[in-house]
């Protein structure tokens, strides 16, 4: 009887699901098919990802967002295993943007303060301290300069400040959430 | 016309409270009785009903009306029924107009009763001038020749060519390989009964053989049609067989020939030799020679041995192609469908690894007269395999790989495929990779059941790809069980890939030659999805099985014997009535400059260079009206939608706030019975439109459109058929030229183009109607009294004339 108490079977209570998610969602750049997915399977069976993963599925992500299981997309850390190698778009039968869906929910995670990488956070701060995302060390300069390339282009680091303070970047980067790896 | 004066009686119709219930039909009565020439008008609650067509009959005769006008639902139901209530008074049905205050009015304004009776004032004032210029007409007769062609040879051809012979017309049956019998023919067994394909079908292509009525030509094409509906003129190219039809199929002198090619009819799994017959049940058993393959070029013989060893001295390579002329009253277009290759997708790897086959290959494996006799062999070591993979939907459901649509018989036949596998070697391990498997035909879940019950395994999700084991030729699945969420990794012998259907690639020769239209999958278009399911939009011309759409035998047997029922009821009639609404002509006019014949998509105009005129043919014309709006001399206009008539109908739109107003014309068949399904949907739009219906947009000149600008109109809709589903063959082509030149019309003068709309909508998009119309009325709003101005201006012209 204890086992049967302390066991919580993973049910989909009708509440949960919003069915105008999937309206709201087709409307973004990147997911306007999400309702023609027909759940073949294609995506997860290229997803290179998926073959290492035991539960990272783009199918399910898919299918989550029709059913409008909106809460449980944003919270999910596996939404965020994506590699956006696109494999899944280019073989999706009726041409739905997998990789786009994942980053317009990728999007709205941060935009409603949910979760994200601590990462993100890191290549931000980057951002907007050398005007690149990863940090370009002196060596890299030099052997640029030996091989006869172009030096880079010096970052205007006022702008980037501007555009992170205009887009409000800065206050969700701040406010949402962070965890530092998936949790398998 | 009749003599003296135009007398019109209107019947406003309440339809009980469906007209009623929103639009003030007594006070639409009384305002009908003002216009010019209504000499009476009156409101009833069911004008169709007996009561109210009686009352039609008895004014008719009493107050001597020579014009009817009904206001009422739309045209497309009751028109009929009031152009008969007409001739049963003795009126033309000519001389009948109809004005949709249901459908388009009532049903869409529901809650304005003020704005709905306005409109429906309005659209009775239409019908009121547009009646006034009605003219009687006479439907002309055409003979129609009581014999048949038959395109294509295959399990449809043959049935409709049989019903139509035994019935007792003349059938030429033409097919192009040099065999009857098609696809089924290759097939092992059918589905869900498992028959014996070619058992089932030899009687029936035997008795197309021996038919006296069916003349079969048999290597054989169609290469030129011309003439209409009843009285069609069509060559045949018959191509040589090199072999005498005294040939009794003995064989001796293939044994004999020494060259050998792929069999065509064994999907190339087998040889055959340059003369040869493709399979053992062939009609006509005749053999033929393959001059590919043949030694013997151009009459110069450097091998006799097959003319050595044939008794019957049958061989002859002096035979030459020859062109045999019909004269035809119906055709039956049953050309079939090719099958999807698979080569084109590199992850399945169809055509590298060796184990990977079609499924159409797979028939001819398993079948006991094919390559193997009946043994499943796997290609790469031509062992048994123990496990197998039928992978589905393979060129079907993808935008991508091949086509959007389902191919209707690959589920099925995969079933019935495992099943045979399963009663040949009951120990074989069998995967169907699938994502939906759509058992929907009597006895089809039976099958499906009968296959999982055999151990069938069916795993819900496509292998994203097969990789090949070098050494074993062993195939690896790779993909995901989507109902558990797993990923799967499965190791097999061999792998069918379930092909789909797709249109034969000499479609477009018989499309071209018939002026056939196609709906976007590529497949040949009926008259009607529902109601006329296997006539096509040309009249005389039907069809059968998979050219039409993908369909199993049973279908396609029952839809041929639908179209010979439908060729035959022409055929026994022996004659047709042609719509009055065919093109007038003015010769006087005329400059014979041709461009009316360019535009015809019936080739129903012709121009007599040397009497400097255009001749009609009456009976080929479908009655678009093309012709009549691109005729730049007004020597060309249509029967009972003239020039006259629609410009009056423009003229009782715009005579009062015209600056508020949108003039919409919309074809009978995807436009105006869009906007009618709105109306039937109960989709409430802006009641500033005022519809025109015309045949097709196609007869949408550009002086009409000046017209209505010149009035003032606020705006200007035209809509029709999606592109590509023209009731017309390509008539709304057309429409799309004269509008975008009309656009440029407008910018070059300074107008807002925007005021000028085209919108193509399918008689099933009420909503795409309705919202077009929500979207012109924020156009309407901003028009400013200076821009209705200054269009009244540029057009003046048009106001000439009318």
């Amino acid at each position: 009887m204890s086992e049967a108490q302390e066991y919580v079977p993973s049910v989909i209570k009708a509440e949960e699901l919003n069915p105008k998610f999937k309206y709201e969602m087709s409307k973004k750049h990147g997911a306007e098919k999400i309702m023609l997915c027909f759940q073949c399977g294609t995506c997860t069976a290229d997803c290179p990802i998926s073959r290492f993963s035991d539960f990272y599925r783009p199918r399910k992500i898919a299918r989550m967002m029709q059913l409008g299981l909106k809460d449980r997309l944003l919270s999910d850390e596996a939404l965020w295993l994506c590699s956006s190698c696109f494999t899944c778009v280019d073989h999706c039968p009726q041409g739905v943007e997998i990789a786009g869906i994942v980053r317009v929910l990728r999007n709205l995670s941060v935009k409603e303060n949910r979760i994200m990488p601590l990462v993100y956070r890191e290549l931000a701060s980057n951002l907007l301290k050398g005007g690149y995302v990863y940090e370009i060390v002196e060596s890299r300069h030099k052997k640029r300069a030996e091989l006869g390339l172009p030096p880079l282009p010096k970052p205007n680091l006022e702008e980037i400040a501007k555009i992170f303070e205009i887009t409000g970047s800065s206050k969700m980067l701040e406010n949402v959430k962070t965890f530092e790896k998936v949790k398998s | 016309m009749a003599e003296g004066e135009i007398r019109i009686g209107v019947y406003v119709c309440h339809c009980g409270l469906n007209i009623a219930g929103s639009v003030d039909c007594k006070e639409v009565a009384k305002y009908a009785a003002t216009l010019p020439h209504v000499v009476l008008a009156k409101d009833n609650r069911y004008t169709c009903s007996d009561q109210g067509q009686e009352m039609i009959k008895k004014d008719i005769k009493e107050h001597r009306l020579n014009r009817v006008v009904v206001a009422s639902c739309s045209p497309r139901l009751h028109e009929p029924t009031f152009r008969k209530t007409c001739e049963d008074a003795g009126l033309n049905k000519y001389l009948f107009e109809m004005a949709n205050i249901r459908e388009q009015c009532s049903w869409v304004h529901l809650y304005d009763r003020k704005a709905a009776t306005e409109k429906a004032k309005d659209l009775v004032k239409m019908a009121v001038a547009k009646a006034a210029l009605l003219q009687p007409a006479e439907e002309i007769e055409v003979p129609i020749t009581r014999e048949a062609l038959v395109i294509g040879g295959g399990v449809a051809g043959i049935q409709a060519a049989l019903d139509l012979a035994d019935t007792g017309y003349k059938v030429y049956l033409v097919e192009k390989e040099p065999s009857i019998g098609g696809m089924m023919a290759r097939i092992d067994k059918t589905f869900p009964t498992m028959d014996c394909s070619i058992c089932i079908l030899a009687p029936k292509m035997s008795d197309v053989g021996h038919h006296p009525n069916i003349e079969l030509l048999t290597n054989s094409e169609v290469v030129e049609v011309k003439g209409y509906i009843g009285n069609f003129h069509v060559k045949v190219l018959k191509k040589p067989r090199y072999v005498k039809s005294d040939c009794t199929a003995c064989g001796e002198c293939a044994k004999v020939c020494p060259v050998i090619a792929p069999n065509e009819f064994d999907a190339g799994l087998a040889i055959r030799h340059a003369i040869y017959t493709p399979f053992a049940q062939a009609v006509p058993s005749t053999y033929i020679i393959d001059m590919n393959r043949c030694l013997n070029k151009d009459g110069v013989i450097v091998c006799d041995k097959c003319i050595k060893a044939c008794e019957r001295q049958a061989i002859d390579f002096d035979m030459k192609p020859e062109t045999i002329e019909l004269k035809v009253g119906t055709i039956i277009v049953a050309i079939g469908a090719d099958v999807f290759d698979p080569s084109v997708l590199p992850n399945y790897g169809y055509g590298k690894y060796s184990n990977v086959i079609t499924s159409l290959e797979f028939e001819r494996l398993i079948n006991a007269g094919g390559p193997s006799g009946g043994h499943l062999i796997r290609p790469s070591d031509m062992q048994i395999p123990q496990r197998v993979a039928f992978i589905q939907c393979v060129g079907s459901r993808s935008d991508r790989n091949g086509r959007l649509y389902c191919s209707n018989v690959c589920c099925m036949n995969t079933i019935k495929d495992s099943l045979l596998i399963k009663e040949h070697w009951p120990e074989t391990e069998i995967y169907v990779f699938y994502v939906d498997i759509r058992a929907y035909g009597k006895g089809f879940e039976d099958l499906y059941k009968r296959a999982k019950k055999e151990g069938v395994i069916f795993i819900r999700g496509l292998p994203a790809e097969i990789i090949e084991d070098r050494k074993t030729h062993n195939l690896w699945l790779i993909g995901e069980n989507t109902l558990q969420n797993e990923l799967y990794k499965v190791n097999v012998d061999m792998v069918i890939l379930s092909v789909g259907l797709e249109p034969r690639k000499e479609s477009e020769i018989i499309q071209r030659l018939l002026t056939l239209s196609k709906t976007q999958d590529g497949f040949f278009m009926e008259a009607h999805p529902k109601l006329r399911p296997v006539d096509a939009a040309t009249g005389g011309i039907f069809f059968a099985g998979c050219a039409e759409a993908p369909k199993d035998i049973k279908d396609s047997v029952t839809q041929a014997s639908a179209a010979a029922a439908r060729a035959g009821i022409l055929m026994a009639k022996g004659k047709v009535t042609v719509e009055a609404i065919t093109p007038i002509s003015y010769a006087d006019k005329c400059k014979a400059c041709g461009l009316c014949t360019k535009v015809c998509p019936y080739n129903a105009i012709t121009l007599n260079k040397e009497l400097k005129r255009i001749e009609v043919i009456e009976a080929a014309c479908g009655g678009c009206g093309t012709c009549a709006a691109e005729c730049p001399f007004d020597a060309l206009t249509q029967n009972h939608f003239t020039d006259e008539q629609i410009l009056a109908q423009i003229d009782a739109v715009t005579e009062y706030d015209a600056e508020k107003k949108i003039v919409a014309f919309c074809c009978n068949w995807c436009a105006y019975a869009g906007a009618d399904f709105a109306g039937v949907s109960r989709m409430q739009y802006p009641s500033n439109v005022r519809i025109i219906r015309t045949m097709c947009s196609g007869r949408v000149a550009p002086k009409f459109i000046e017209r209505a600008f010149a009035k003032g109109a606020a705006a200007v809709l035209v809509a029709g058929c999606h592109p590509g589903d023209c009731h017309y063959i390509n008539a709304n082509y057309h429409t799309k030229r004269r509008v975008e030149r009309f656009w440029e019309k407008m910018e070059k003068n300074g107008l807002n183009k925007e005021r000028l709309q085209l919108l193509w909508a399918s008689a099933a998009e009420g909503e795409r109607f309705a919202s077009k119309i929500r979207e012109m009325q924020t156009i309407v709003e901003k028009v400013s009294r200076e821009e209705i101005e200054s269009s009244k201006k540029v057009f003046e012209k048009a106001l000439g004339g009318s």
